[in-house]
């Protein structure tokens, strides 16, 4: 499965390039990091599933050595490594650009892996159900957008909780994190489980 | 003979086709062809054989084993070429390469790289200008390079040039010369497989039609062609199918020799070629039947 998740990262190649360039672009303008690392994720994401459409990657992987389990599941832990290094290179530029730690800014990177988990939770299982099928590139569209406007819609309620639901019960900001977080965790891995499920019965054309 | 393929009493349901009760075995050390026209069936008995589908009931068996239980043991002894294209379009073939041999513990670079040098595919072009020749030669060379014991391969020559598809055939020759390998492989080109072929399956709206050995259909099926009179109910039973035309008959016989003592003289008899036993077999023009 290891192979699997690498195939995933190294299938870019060049285009890494490409996205390197976008995350700094936003970057330049002033985006939030929850919106950049979000949003770069996805789009990483979306390509692999575009490449494996593309060439019908479905039928190449299913006739190698792997069972319908791994395949799924590497695609599902590729989005955490993915995550994990376009975190790595927004507070990398971030530092270069501004010099400076910003202190909202471990905030900003749970709050986007909190909406890359349910981002991923509804469109993953989705994808593996449409495979193989036109509405795919709807459902990429949809899956970016659903990103995006997930950073936003997290932006805001996460300053309408902290300023005005939580004092009135008491809670902290780190603990809406925790909670958001756990419940994000839990979605991801129940459509991981049932995404599995899917592709299980899938017939492959 | 031992089987490496064994489909047993399978069924498989589409909306407009459907598979009932097939049965089919794949002889160890052999190279089978696997004919029919399109739509007959080839492409889902192949994908039943590789796991891409499952078949509503009955069992498929690769080795003597069951894909719910030992899939990836399965997997790793098979190699695969597809009729379509499933090679990234934006990496080379030595980046293909790179994804594909560590799937593979029994991957042989030396192998890879003498295919390659062989069949004189570039290494570090991008697969998006490969010829549709050069593709399937690249798909062949990976299917070869962690030495299978089974070779499936789905029309490989469909859309080839002759040049090519004299390389492609030479090279399954070259493989065959291991006792211990198996082929199965589609085709639409029936003479692919006159050079390479020890075993044929046909195949016919989903049924086997029969699988049998190449010399044994060469020996006796036969074009039979005489005039209508000679047909009656008890004529007719000697034939597979009968087509009737203003001037006569012609049928196709699995009895080449009866077919010799019963008419004699009467009728022209000649040997059937694979082409004529399937367009005689789907039935051709006019009326026909078929047993």
């Amino acid at each position: 499965m290891l192979h699997l998740i690498k195939k995933d990262l190294v299938m870019h190649k060049l285009a890494w390039f490409t996205f390197l360039a976008m995350l700094i672009f936003f970057m330049l303008f002033d985006k939030n990091q929850i919106f950049v690392i979000a949003l770069m994720s996805a789009v990483v994401m979306t390509n692999a599933f575009y490449y494996e459409e593309d060439i019908n990657g479905h039928k190449l992987w299913n006739a190698l050595p792997y069972t319908r389990n791994e395949i799924v599941s590497a695609r599902y832990s590729s989005l955490l490594i993915v995550f994990f290094v376009i975190a790595t290179a927004v507070i990398m530029v971030g530092l270069v650009l501004k010099n400076e730690w910003e202190l909202g800014l471990l905030q900003e990177v749970i709050g986007s892996l909190i909406v890359l988990f349910l981002a991923g939770a509804v469109c993953f299982p989705l994808f593996f159900w449409f495979g193989q099928k036109n509405t795919m590139f709807m459902l990429f569209v949809i899956y970016i957008f659903l990103v995006i406007g997930g950073t936003y819609a997290f932006y805001y309620l996460y300053r309408y909780m902290n300023q005005s639901l939580l004092p009135s019960i008491n809670l902290s900001g780190s603990w809406l994190f925790v909670i958001a977080s756990l419940m994000a965790l839990c979605m991801y891995l129940f459509s991981w489980r049932l995404s599995v499920k899917i592709y299980q019965t899938k017939e492959i054309l | 003979m031992e089987n490496v393929i064994e489909l047993k009493n399978i069924y498989k349901s589409y909306k407009n086709f459907q598979i009932e009760d097939l049965s089919l075995q794949v002889k160890k050390g052999f190279v089978t062809g696997f004919i029919g026209a399109n739509g007959a069936g080839k492409s889902t008995v192949m994908k039943l054989m590789m796991n891409l589908i499952r078949p509503d009931s009955g069992e498929v068996k690769m080795f003597g084993m069951d894909y719910s239980k030992h899939e990836k043991e399965i997997k790793k002894r098979i190699g695969f070429v597809f009729d379509d294209d499933i090679l990234y379009k934006e990496l080379t073939l030595h980046d293909m390469k790179k994804l594909i041999a560590p799937c593979y513990k029994q991957w042989q670079d030396s192998l890879f790289r003498e295919y390659c040098d062989r069949l004189e595919l570039p290494l570090n072009q991008k697969m998006n200008t490969f010829s549709k020749g050069m593709k399937m030669k690249a798909s062949l060379v990976m299917a070869l390079s962690h030495q299978p014991d089974l070779l499936i391969m789905d029309e490989p020559t469909a859309g080839l040039d002759p040049i090519v598809r004299r390389q492609f055939i030479e090279l399954l020759q070259d493989v065959m010369l291991d006792e211990e390998k198996t082929i199965f492989l589609s085709t639409h080109i029936i003479s692919d497989l006159a050079p390479i072929a020890d075993f044929i399956t046909f195949i016919n709206s989903g049924e086997i039609v029969f699988s049998k050995a190449l010399h044994e259909i060469e020996e006796k099926y036969a074009i039979v062609r005489g005039s209508l009179e000679l047909l009656d109910r008890d004529t007719e039973q000697y034939f597979l199918s009968i087509k009737r035309t203003d001037v006569g008959f012609e049928a196709l016989t699995s009895d080449y020799q009866q077919i010799k003592e019963v008419f004699q003289d009467e009728v022209i008899v000649e040997k059937a070629n694979l082409e004529e036993i399937m367009y005689y077999s789907k039935g051709g023009q006019g009326n026909v039947a078929f047993d």
